[in-house]
Formats: C-alpha cells, sequence, structure tokens
C-alpha cells in the first residue's frame, strides 16, 4: 500500500500521534526527531543517575541527591566513605561516560557525512590509531622530545598530541580516499588498515623503548576504559570537547548538502573546502581528546548514527545532537556492565562495545552491500 | 546577463575548452548542443563556478571569481546530470534543502514552496517517498525542484536568477520532457534566464531562443534556431548528413539522418 494512502488511517483518537505519523508520511520527520531528542535527554540524565547509583557501595539516589543540595540530614544518611566513592569515582566516570560517548559518536556521525558513507568511523578507518601514536609518544618521549608541548600546554599535553596524530592521520586519509569530491570506499577502508597499521608498528617501537614506569602508563591507558577516570583527566578533556560539539551543529546544514556530493553543495551556497576543513579539525579534536583520556573505544561512531538514521533520518541538523546524547548514555551504560558483569573484576569498556559494534557492523555491511558501492 | 570570455579549461592535463565565449541574457532560454565530448558539460560546471578556469565568467556583472558560495547560490541554481546520495533523506527533505540557502521565509512559506516546486515538476504526492527508491527520471525531476526552490522568484533583488541545466530531460519520458521545458520557459517569462545543456536537437529547436552549437571545446555557431539549423553547420558540428526541414506549422525546423546505414 502506497504510503499516502495509508496517512488516511484512524488516529482522531491520538491526534498527537496521527499527526506524528502523517508528517512522517509527507517526508517530514522533525517533529518525530525532536522528541526523539527530548526523550534521549530525559534516558541520559536516568543513564547518568543510575551510573551514580550502580556499584559496590550503597548509595540511593534520594540521599545522594539530598546531601549535593545539602538537605539537613543527609550528612548522617551517607558515610564519609560514600561520599568520596560517589563524588571522585562514581561521578567523573560517569561525565567521562557522557563526554567520551559523545565525541565517539559525533566523530563518527561528521566521518559519516564527511565521507558520504555510513561505514566511516574514527576508529575503523585508522584515525585512532593516530590518536593513541600521538598519546605514546608524548608518554614515552615527553620529557626529553616534547618538552615544549609539556611546557605549553601544561596537563593538556597528552589530548593535544593525540589531538595532533588525529588530525595528520585525518588529513592523510581524506587525501588518500578523495578523489575529485568523490570518495572511494573501498580505498578509505584499505587505506584506514594501512595507517593503523603503521601507525601502531610506531607505537610498537615506542612502547619497545619505554621503561618501566612509561609501560605502567601506556598499559593502563591503552585498555580502553573509564576505569581511569578523574577531575584532572576531565580537566583536560573537557574543554577541548566541549568546545568542539559546540561547533559541530554550525556543520549541519553544510554535511546534509554535502550528501547530494560537493559539486551540488558548492552550487547550494556552501563553502565546501572551509567545511571540510572544520569537520575534520573537529572530528580529530574529538577523537583525539577522548582517545587521551580513556584509550581506544570503538565502533560507539558507527553504531550510534546508524541506529539514529533509521529513527529521524540522516538530517544532521538534528543527527549530531542526537547521536552526543545517546553516544554518551550508551558507553555510561557499557560502562556499567563493563564494571558489574565480572565482579570485583572490570572488564576493559572497549570489549564490550566491540562484542556489541562488530556484528552491528556486519549487519550493516550485508544489509547495505549493494548501495555502499562495495 | 551570464557573460563568459575566452574561456579556456584543461581537465586533467587536456584542454577541453578553447577560448569559449557564450552569453544569455534573462528571459530566454539558452541552449548549448554539441557531440559527445565537446565541451558543453564543461562549459556549464565552468560558468557554474564549480571548475578552475582561464578567462571571466560574470553574472549580472558581478565576476563570479569575486562571489562567495553563498552569494553565487542566490544568483543562480544548477542541476548536474544525476545526483546520486549517500543517506536514505525523503523527497521532501531534498528539496528543502535547496531552501535553506536563502531561508528568510517562514516555515508556512517554505512548506508551500517545496509543495509548488514538487508540483512544477510533476511530482506531487512524492514528498514522503524515499529518494533512493525513485527511478532515474523521477530522481532528476526532485533534484530540479531543489533547485528551483534555491531561486524561488526568478528575479531577486532586481537581478534576474539563472537556472543552469545540465541535460534536465535526458532520462525523462516524452510528456515529463515537455513538462521540464515549459517549466524552464515558464522561469525565463517570469524574469529568469536558463541555460540548458541539451542532446535532443529538436526538442531545443522547440522551446531554445537561443542555440550554441559546441564542438571539439569550440563555440561553432550561435543564435536563434532557424538561423543556426542548417544543414550545414548540423553536418559539420555532428559529422553525419542531415536534412533540416520545418514542422507543418513551418516555424520550427527539426532534423533527421539521411539515411540509417552508417
Amino acid at each position: 500500500m502506497p504510503r499516502s494512502e495509508m496517512a488516511a488511517g484512524d488516529g482522531q483518537s491520538r491526534p498527537f500521534a496521527a499527526r506524528l505519523k502523517s508528517e512522517w508520511l509527507q517526508g517530514d520527520r522533525s517533529r518525530l526527531a525532536r522528541l526523539v531528542i527530548l526523550a534521549l535527554i530525559l534516558a541520559a540524565a536516568a543513564m547518568f543517575a543510575a551510573s551514580i547509583m550502580t556499584g559496590a557501595a550503597d548509595a540511593s539516589l534520594g540521599n545522594v541527591l539530598r546531601w549535593l543540595f545539602g538537605v539537613d540530614g543527609a550528612e548522617q544518611a551517607l558515610s564519609v566513605r560514600d561520599r568520596i566513592i560517589i563524588l571522585d569515582i562514581r561521578l567523573p566516570r560517569a561525565v567521562m561516560g557522557l563526554l567520551v560517548g559523545a565525541s565517539l559518536a559525533v566523530s563518527g556521525a561528521i566521518m559519516q557525512g564527511l565521507f558520504r558513507n555510513p561505514l566511516a568511523d574514527p576508529a575503523l578507518v585508522g584515525i585512532s590509531s593516530g590518536a593513541s601514536l600521538g598519546a605514546v609518544l608524548t608518554i614515552v618521549l615527553g620529557s626529553s622530545l616534547f618538552g615544549t608541548l609539556f611546557a605549553v600546554f601544561g596537563f593538556y599535553a597528552l589530548p593535544v598530541a593525540a589531538f595532533l596524530g588525529c588530525l595528520v592521520t585525518t588529513l592523510l586519509l581524506y587525501r588518500i580516499a578523495t578523489r575529485s569530491g568523490q570518495t572511494s570506499v573501498a580505498t578509505m577502508l584499505l587505506a584506514g588498515i594501512a595507517l593503523a597499521a603503521l601507525a601502531n608498528a610506531v607505537t610498537g617501537v615506542l612502547i619497545f623503548v619505554a621503561d618501566d614506569k612509561q609501560l605502567r602508563d601506556l598499559t593502563f591507558w591503552g585498555l580502553g576504559s573509564l576505569a581511569g577516570a578523574n577531575w584532572t583527566k576531565i580537566l583536560s578533556a573537557a574543554p577541548i570537547i566541549l568546545v568542539s560539539l559546540a561547533v559541530v551543529p554550525f556543520l549541519a546544514r553544510g554535511l546534509n548538502a554535502l550528501t547530494l556530493g560537493e559539486a551540488a553543495a558548492f552550487h547550494m551556497g556552501i563553502p565546501v573546502q572551509r567545511l571540510k576543513n572544520i569537520a575534520i579539525i573537529s572530528v580529530a579534536a574529538l577523537t583525539g581528546a577522548s582517545v587521551a583520556v580513556s584509550g581506544g573505544i570503538g565502533f560507539v561512531g558507527i553504531v550510534v548514527p546508524h541506529v539514529l538514521r533509521l529513527i529521524i533520518g540522516p538530517d544532521h541538523r538534528y543527527l549530531l545532537p542526537a547521536s552526543a546524547l545517546l553516544g554518551g548514555t550508551l558507553l555510561i551504560f557499557a560502562d556499567m556492565v563493563a564494571r558489574t558483569i565480572v565482579p570485583p573484576a572490570e572488564l576493559p569498556i572497549g570489549i564490550i562495545t566491540a562484542f556489541v559494534g562488530a556484528p552491528f557492523f556486519l549487519w550493516i555491511l550485508l544489509r547495505g552491500r549493494s548501495h555502499l558501492g562495495l | 546577463m551570464i557573460k563568459a570570455s575566452n574561456l579556456s579549461v584543461r581537465l586533467a592535463g587536456k584542454q577541453v575548452l578553447h577560448g569559449v565565449d557564450i552569453e544569455a541574457v534573462a528571459g530566454q532560454l539558452t541552449a548549448i548542443v554539441g557531440p559527445n565530448g565537446s565541451g558543453k558539460t564543461t562549459t556549464l560546471k565552468a560558468i557554474a563556478g564549480e571548475l578552475r578556469y582561464d578567462g571571466t565568467v560574470s553574472i549580472n556583472g558581478h565576476d563570479i571569481a569575486t562571489l562567495k558560495p553563498w552569494q553565487l547560490a542566490v544568483k543562480r541554481a544548477v542541476l548536474p546530470q544525476s545526483t546520486v546520495i549517500s543517506f536514505p533523506f525523503t523527497v521532501r527533505e531534498i528539496v528543502r534543502m535547496g531552501l535553506s540557502v536563502g531561508a528568510k521565509a517562514g516555515a508556512d512559506e517554505t512548506d508551500r514552496i517545496a509543495r509548488e516546486a514538487l508540483e512544477a515538476v510533476d511530482l506531487s504526492g512524492f514528498a514522503g517517498r524515499f529518494y533512493q527508491e525513485l527511478s532515474g527520471g523521477e530522481q532528476q525531476r526532485v533534484q530540479l525542484a531543489r533547485a528551483l526552490c534555491q531561486i524561488w522568484d526568478p528575479v531577486q533583488d532586481g537581478e534576474p536568477a539563472f537556472l543552469l541545466l545540465d541535460e534536465p530531460v535526458s532520462s525523462l519520458d516524452i510528456r515529463h520532457q515537455l513538462t521540464i521545458m515549459r517549466l524552464a520557459r515558464n522561469f525565463c517569462a517570469r524574469g529568469g534566464g536558463v541555460i540548458a545543456v541539451m542532446h535532443d536537437v529538436n526538442l531545443t529547436a522547440m522551446f531554445a531562443d537561443r542555440m550554441i552549437m559546441m564542438k571539439s571545446g569550440r563555440v561553432r555557431a550561435a543564435g536563434h534556431p532557424n538561423d543556426v539549423m542548417t544543414d550545414g553547420v548540423m553536418e559539420a558540428v555532428f559529422g553525419c548528413a542531415m536534412r533540416v526541414n520545418a514542422t507543418p506549422a513551418g516555424s520550427v525546423p527539426f532534423v533527421l539522418p539521411h539515411t540509417a546505414a552508417g
């Protein structure tokens, strides 16, 4: 049955749902998208609260809130130990989950828009490896070679180095995979493999020459985990992430136009080269800052935007904020699973995202093989 | 007026255009015709500003090299030969992309324009369909609606706007070929201008005010179809023996090849 005929269904009893449905049938998904974003804000808040309450120490939401807002008598309800656990362990972890999840999902969505392909993802095409290389370089050669970097950027040195590593890799990838405005998916994925291998090889050499203390730092950092979350790390990455996320909405209209191709985007008044530059720098900043504080966490950038596109459509004005919210929510959830599934030990979160994300990636591949240009 | 002077373009090291001069005035449908590889599309792309070229191109007296993309976008809209999209946008979403350029109108106004643009290309009722599921001809018409939205008023701030169409009817059936050509004429009648790259010489003769014949990257003839379409010019440009006739009404020339045999 044609969609236009289905529009005339019942719905008088549920006017709002009917209106939503009829708009959808007219190809207008904007109200639906705004509703989904609203729901995602609530979901993110709920997941954030759940994450703070979940764990070995017992702290009910009521007690925590009363304590946080300074209600009388709440002091007794929460032990000092619980307060420390909440304030210095769970809260930074939830904040970092939100920031990193949002960064990874938004990076994925931007990359996919830029490469005009739903399979682009920072971790898949090697730019996360570039970020890792930058970070490992600072950890191992930090004091000798990067003295100035530390002197200038202080504790921002790690995210800044990861950002630079990311930027170089992204630029290289774009140069290799895009020719006269057309991106070859095969070239993009294969070049990504090569760039990742190269970055990993250099990282390997650095690990080889690292001393024992540096090795400990590297291992701890490289697991892909939110376990090391603390306020210092958040302070080093949050400004970069928040500034980048604030820029991202301005890319939305350009990325929409880019869906029709670079020439068409130019015809429609988009300064294409500037759009691409800003998009690449944003991706590098978001991925770099995330990798610097949490190591490599894969597949968030590919799963989140794809699921959202199925529901609210590919309009980047809605897709980008929705990706940020869902990415943050999912990563907090994955982190909750990571720290509760095998108590008292903790699973690296990258393992969980890979377990969910890799089959999902294969599913996208099989489902869309015909029109992904593969 | 769009004016291209001494336009030369190199693509991949090969000289594709050799000093092309073209003028298109508002109120007229200017058609560029010629054999495959004669440089028609390249000329259109250079005029659209998307190719590096030598020479000058101006729209209403403004050198396009000095205009920002968003300034160009309110002076001309472009319909490419075909557009493949990478994400599942609906027809309505694609058409409205054209509207977000000017973005002066309110929500109700943009809705109305998008609807009327779809009506103009005979795609009413297609708003909710997914672009990727449409046929090639339908996709072509969606893109035309999108381009139309971009310069919905043929005269903006006292200046005529131009539609640049690259083979707008090549994948359409006869009825829709006529729909689109009439739409182009209508745009001209309301004060805008159209430059269209065309393959069908006879259809061009029916609708064009001016015909520019290209061959091997050069303009071979330009003028009203009645003046340009002669046996000699047609044979020289297309390289096969043709006879120019006139329709029974006597006003529009048409051509037929001499024989089916090579």
